[in-house]
């Protein structure tokens, strides 16, 4: 049986995880770009990530961007 | 048809104001329609009052302070240390992006509909921007940041902004009293941006309107004696120790009520004759703290030995900056209007920031025993200040005048404060000052009718 993720973002509980996630999370968005989180306001939408991938637009690759809860896929350390 | 009449007659807002027999109507403090265009015409112009650098001393630390009406953000950016200042309205649905008063914050998120902006005011996130499905062209970023003020200006750690482009730097905005704001927020020791303030500071709600605290009771000495008689019958006068003590060296220094009636500003007024700064009198309860501001007090003279102070009000401060701020050596107040009738009174009370612990908390013990709400002086003129409202915008009331013909045509200038008007300490010039440039803003088209000014006689109105 595999590991339950303890950043799942789904469901009721999920808005507290998001809420606290914490800085170095990987995370993966819907259109496939995917990066780590450097900083998290703790308001419950918004959480800051540097993108190391980025396929609609390679010129986000290494830049920072704040990701919307709803634009998230899944995190993982 | 039956009109509305809202104000007594007829009148231009120059007839308001009566020079030849120095009354004031009391329409200027009672109705709805002059109180929207003081918003507009002085509020949205001037130079006004945020708040202290010592607030917000790291990054992402910020307060939300007012412009008139209106709240504002002032934070520090997290990148570059610069403190800037923004309309507290989401620019999508003018939500308030955000809703305390003070905190550190890496973004402002607004709740509606999660447009974020960070420290510099950038719109930098949006619900759904990112989403495979949204059509994030329609929404170029670069253009919905927050709204920024015009111009903003750290002045000696004091901060000010102002949301008209045209005005001019807030150095010329003060004039003469320009070194008298830079030595009233000097430490006791006379180091130039010497002080911090305390948080959470002070905030009255008061029912009246901003003019009764901001123009008629901003450095008003007559009321002192009947207002506060009871506080002196109860020992309150005596309000940092045990009475001050006389000086036994004399400094020559005159004092009186000043105004300059072009810019508007002016108060009580210390003139020093010479250079140095007078000797310092014990007046503290606390143990230890006369001895701090004793040696304070000579450090500075050091500074000063060839150098005469620059004019600032009794009690090391007490002048008005128009249109609503009041300075002293340890305070900063300021009164917000909110509506017709009502205002908010902030006060700053400041302390020496490299003072040690004791002394800072002898000063806010004592700045709550005066200002505080339980304090007592404070109380005494707020008491006096709700009641003129309701007691001046009855259908009969407001027909009437204000008097604030005290000492009209007795003042002079003098050459130590150029283009200010010196008079008797118990005369009302500082007040007469703010309602000529209160006029000349009211019906100023722009910046242009108002600086540069013109300080021939021709424009005294009284």
């Amino acid at each position: 049986m595999a590991e339950a993720n303890k950043y799942d973002l789904s469901g009721q509980g999920g808005i507290q995880v998001w809420t606290n996630l914490p800085d170095g999370v990987k995370i993966t968005l819907l259109n496939g770009a995917h990066g780590e989180v450097i900083a998290n306001p703790h308001d419950g939408g918004f959480i800051l990530v540097k993108f190391d991938e980025f396929p609609t637009d390679p010129s986000r690759v290494g830049t920072q961007g704040y990701v919307f809860f709803n634009e998230v896929r899944s995190a993982q350390d | 048809m039956v009109d509305i009449i809202r104000a007594r007659g007829d009148y231009s807002i120059a007839e308001y104001i009566d020079s030849e027999k120095g009354t004031v109507s009391r329409e200027l403090y009672v109705n709805p329609d002059i109180f929207e265009q003081e918003m507009e015409q002085i509020f949205q112009r001037c130079w006004l009052f945020l708040g202290h650098e010592s607030q917000l001393p790291n990054p992402g630390d910020f307060i939300v302070s007012r412009m008139g009406t209106e709240e504002v953000i002032v934070v520090r950016d997290r990148n570059d240390n610069k403190i800037r200042a923004f309309l507290n309205s989401c620019r999508h649905r003018g939500m308030k992006v955000c809703r305390y008063d003070e905190g550190n914050a890496l973004v402002f998120t607004c709740p509606f509909h999660a447009w974020t902006y960070d420290t510099t005011g950038s719109l930098v996130g949006a619900g759904f921007y990112n989403r495979p499905d949204a059509s994030t062209d329609t929404l170029p970023r670069e253009n919905w940041g927050l709204s920024e003020v015009a111009q903003f200006k750290n002045f000696y750690g004091s901060l000010w902004a102002t949301w008209d482009p045209k005005a001019p730097s807030f150095e010329d905005y003060l004039g003469p009293f320009a070194e008298s704001l830079r030595h009233c927020l000097q430490s006791s020791d006379g180091e130039d941006n010497g002080l911090e303030f305390f948080t959470p500071f002070q905030r009255h709600r008061l029912p009246t309107n901003w003019k009764v605290p901001g123009f008629t009771s901003v450095t008003d000495l007559t009321h002192t004696a009947m207002t506060h008689r009871s506080s002196q019958a109860a020992g309150l006068h005596q309000d940092r120790g045990q009475g001050k003590e006389k000086p036994t060296i004399p400094f020559p220094q005159e004092k009186y009520a000043i105004g300059d009636h072009s810019l508007g500003h002016g108060g009580m007024c210390t003139f020093y004759n010479q250079a140095g700064v007078p000797q310092y009198t014990n007046e503290w309860f606390e143990p230890g703290v006369d001895d701090y501001f004793r040696d304070a007090t000579e450090r500075k003279a050091q500074k000063y030995v060839d150098r005469v102070m620059a004019p600032h009000g009794w009690g090391g401060g007490h002048f008005a900056i128009f249109p609503a701020v009041m300075v002293d050596s340890w305070r900063l107040r300021w009164y917000h209007p909110h509506e017709t009738g009502m205002t908010e009174r902030w006060t700053l009370s400041g302390v020496d920031k490299n003072a040690p612990k004791e002394v800072k908390d002898a000063v806010r013990h004592y700045s709550e025993r005066f200002n505080g709400p339980i304090g007592f002086f404070e109380s005494d003129d707020m008491e006096n200040w709700n009641y003129v409202y309701p007691a001046s915008q009855g259908a009969r009331a407001r027909k009437l005048d204000y008097f604030f013909r005290n000492g009209i045509g007795h003042g002079k200038y003098d050459d130590r404060l150029p283009g200010v008007i010196v008079n008797g300490s118990y005369t009302e010039e500082a007040q007469r000052a703010r309602f000529s440039r209160w006029l000349a803003f009211m019906e100023a088209k722009s910046w242009d009718d108002l600086y540069p000014i013109n300080k021939s006689s021709a424009r005294r109105i009284w």
